[in-house]
């Protein structure tokens, strides 16, 4: 009885240490949804593009937004990446944060299984980046009865498993799931968007906290850090590398872009779609969204 | 065969005026009094639910009389003490302990070293012929051997009293002859004072030195008896004896236990 | 015919190895759907990828860590509170009308409101721990004091035991085998909070590595986690448990559950 007891208060400390050590302190804590076009700061970290900024560097993953507000919120973050119209939404209620820099742009895709679909179409729930891109634009130059609240993860089910949809507004991985079980991309919303605008869409920004933002020398070197990303990202490793850290199989065709600059006109048009769905009071002009005006 | 007490031996316990009530119920013994002298095989015979098992509990401090007392050497008992050994009908050993450690439970309390409390175990149960079984748990053991233990359990702690109750009502007759006779050849070797509480009246009457017979609640008769032990169940006067102390007791059927609950309601008595 | 014990652990094995290797022929001819069903060779390999990415570790890892905390304050708790309510009958019924309202609701339950009083933090997830695994220890140690044999407490205060001593040598010894029987249905209990606390937010876990694989389409992640929650939870009743009631089961006999 006097081993047990001795092993189970041997456990019980071993259990709090591991629950409960102090957080590594590092110079720089990023927050990112884990997706495929927020690949920048995993595939920086495989590459050590931080180390040779000198920056320690830890990456907290989410896996839906309103933590990573929280997490923003109360300073547990310095920088985050995260799609535009969340990031618009959060500034103009008062988190204390700025753009400091453009991520991706496209990367959403309607997928179904045959290239003549009709019915019900999949869509994220409202205030996503999703939601706001089917109602902004997909919504008038394609025929479907949208089906909100269905999240891309589950999207190749409903439309291929259970066939809840006919179709799904989705994003990468889940487009190549699709394809390799048999179905088809019919609208690349990147592409028609460029069609008609000009450059494909503001999709994920890079967004900092005051911490940052009043240390230029952090600052720049997180620039850097991302710039070199991108040019690396866009380089001949770029997808091998996106699959490496994704654990997922490299892409077959890239549908977004990774980009640094900013599309301003395409931001405002998202800001306006988010003022007609009544989750942004008014449309943000560049000084209170992005560092540096 | 005489009725009252010898006077020889010495008085080792005294009950004095002693009520019993069971809970919910009225009184089951009224004004009992009775002495245990040291030394003796006493026995309390009567009918089942006469109130003998509430007495022996009482006498070992477990319930409390509603009124009377009883005496330890002089000294009042009002609390269960290791001078008051007590076996239970179900003998009542610990199931997760071997039979040299039921019998070593005492002493570990007494905070005995360990070494000597494993030999004092282990002859408590060569007395009663059981050292081959030491190391089996309670369900390995039959009927017969778990009383066995829980008699060496108590006598392993020199009790001044041991008190029986009914320890050999579960036991098939042969097993009963054998663990009669071992407990007479103890009691002879360690002149321990026993009192046994037995429905079997041939079995008080063959095994006691007195016998003292409960019904309705108090004392019919006590009966001193002579003579070698265990006595010839055959014998003429035996079986006179047997049978007119039968008589005294008649069991209560379930009516008269129903008619006395329905009086004691009714007369708050 | 009843079968010998090395019968059996091949007839097991066999079926482990067959069904993989028909698994793996219908994954090879792709005859199952890789998006819903990945073939047994992805999913060893996504194994190894994060056994050695040492990933797995961690999450297993924090989560048991979570489990002991949760566990260890569900026992201190329900034991001492178990044994009083067992001896006490006002306390048995002051506490009964909470113990019947509460025990049912399932430990997922309780997540969102550990949420709301913790954040997701460590902390949220033992409260949810503690609360599932509470219930199970408490009943069953309540209910086998409550019909301890008085006869053995009685005995043994004959012999000269305190109340401590009863306490500590026979009425804990006595219930021994209903405290792991509660315990073993806590744990299990609290696998299952603490999985679902990880899956709706909690950082890192094994709930959380299921959730996050699910949202990047890994199938194969998802199911190698699956497995590993799976075997951990045998690992955690098997080993342990099983363990502790053969210390039980000679001197209980064939009282014990099968």
């Amino acid at each position: 009885m006097q081993k047990v007891i001795i092993a189970w208060l041997v456990l019980l400390a071993v259990s709090m240490i591991i629950l409960f050590s102090p957080e590594p302190q590092a110079d720089l804590r990023i927050g990112v949804i884990r997706t495929v076009d927020a690949a920048h700061p995993f595939v920086a970290q495989a590459q050590g593009f931080f180390k040779d900024e000198g920056l320690d560097v830890i990456v907290y993953s989410f896996g839906t937004s309103p933590p990573l507000a929280e997490a923003i919120a109360s300073g547990e973050i310095d920088v985050a990446y995260i799609s535009f119209p969340p990031a618009a939404t959060w500034i103009s209620k008062g988190t204390k944060m700025k753009i400091i820099s453009g991520a991706s742009r496209g990367g959403d895709i309607v997928c179904a299984m045959e290239k003549n679909a009709k019915g019900k179409i999949a869509v994220s729930k409202k205030g996503t980046m999703t939601e706001n891109i089917y109602r902004g634009f997909v919504q008038d130059k394609l025929q479907f009865e949208p089906v909100y609240g269905i999240e891309p993860p589950d999207m190749p089910t409903a439309l291929i498993v259970t066939k809840d949809v006919d179709a799904v507004l989705t994003w990468e991985p889940f487009a190549s799931k699709i394809e390799d079980a048999g179905g088809v991309c019919i609208f690349d919303v990147g592409e028609e968007w460029e069609k008609e605008y000009g450059t494909k869409y503001q999709r994920n920004v890079l967004v900092a906290t005051e911490r940052v933002l009043f240390d230029p020398v952090l600052l720049d070197k997180i620039l850097r850090v991302h710039n070199r990303t991108i040019d690396f990202l866009n380089g001949p490793g770029g997808d091998a590398a996106v699959a490496k850290a994704m654990g997922i199989a490299p892409l077959k065709k890239r549908r977004m872009e990774y980009n640094a600059s900013l599309d301003w006109p395409s931001m405002v048009k998202l800001m306006e779609t988010a003022k007609a769905g009544g989750y942004l009071k008014e449309v943000l002009s560049k000084e209170e969204l992005i560092y540096g005006g | 065969m005489d009725e009252k007490g010898s006077g020889r031996r010495q008085k080792i316990m005294s009950i004095e005026n002693v009520s019993i009530q069971r809970a919910f119920s009225g009184p089951i013994l009224e004004n009992i009094s009775f002495d245990v002298k040291a030394g003796e095989f006493l026995s309390i015979v009567g009918a089942s639910g006469a109130g003998k098992t509430s007495l022996l509990l009482a006498m070992a401090g477990l319930i409390q009389p509603v009124s009377g007392k009883i005496f330890l050497k002089n000294d009042e008992v009002t609390a269960p003490r290791v001078a008051i050994g007590l076996v239970y009908q179900s003998y009542a050993l610990f199931p997760w302990r071997t039979a040299l450690e039921n019998v070593e439970f005492g002493l570990e309390l007494q905070d005995v070293p360990r070494i000597k409390r494993r030999q004092m175990a282990i002859e408590a149960l060569e007395l009663v012929g059981l050292s081959e079984d030491k190391q089996k748990y309670p369900i390995e053991l039959s009927g017969g051997m778990q009383q066995r233990v829980a008699i060496a359990r108590e006598l392993v702690n020199k009790p001044d009293v041991l008190l029986l109750d009914e320890v050999f009502s579960a036991l098939d007759i042969l097993t009963r002859r054998q663990t009669e006779e071992q407990i007479l050849h103890i009691q002879k070797k360690l002149g321990i004072t026993i009192v046994l509480v037995t429905h079997m009246v041939d079995q008080a009457l063959a095994l006691s030195d007195r016998a003292i017979v409960i019904s309705g609640g108090a004392i019919k008769r006590i009966i001193q008896l002579e003579g070698k032990t265990p006595r010839s169940t055959d014998a003429p006067e035996f079986r006179k004896l047997l049978h007119s102390t039968e008589a005294m007791i008649k069991p209560l059927s379930k009516i008269e236990i129903f008619m006395k609950d329905m009086e004691t309601v009714t007369t708050g008595r | 015919m009843a079968l010998r014990r090395y019968q059996k652990i091949l007839i097991g094995t066999f079926s482990i190895v067959f069904v993989l290797l028909v698994w793996q022929f219908l994954s090879f001819f792709q005859l199952v759907n890789p998006l819903v069903l990945p073939s047994p060779e992805s999913i060893a390999e996504s194994f190894v990828r994060m056994l050695s990415a040492g990933t797995l570790l961690t999450d297993i890892g924090t989560s048991t860590a979570r489990i002991f905390i949760g566990f260890t304050i569900a026992f201190l708790l329900a034991v001492p509170l178990g044994l009083f309510s067992g001896r006490n009958e006002v306390l048995r019924n002051f506490l009964k009308p909470w113990v019947q309202l509460m025990q049912p609701i399932p430990g997922i339950a309780w997540v969102p409101f550990a949420f709301l009083l913790f954040g997701l933090s460590n902390n949220a997830a033992i409260f949810v721990i503690s609360i599932a695994a509470f219930f199970p220890i408490f009943i069953n140690v309540m209910n086998a004091v409550q019909r301890f044999d008085r006869d053995l407490i009685n005995v043994a205060r004959t012999l000269g035991a305190s109340n401590f001593q009863v306490l500590t040598m026979v009425l804990l010894p006595g219930i021994f085998p209903d405290i792991i029987t509660g315990s073993r249905v806590a744990v299990g209990f609290a696998w299952r909070a603490v999985v679902a606390a990880e899956m709706i937010g909690l950082p890192r876990g094994v709930g959380a590595l299921l959730i996050e694989a699910k949202n990047t389409a890994q199938t194969d992640v998802v199911i190698a986690s699956m497995v590993t929650l799976g075997v951990l939870m045998m690992l955690f009743d098997r080993v342990i448990f099983d363990a502790l009631e053969k210390t039980v089961s000679r001197w209980k006999g064939a009282e014990t559950e099968g």
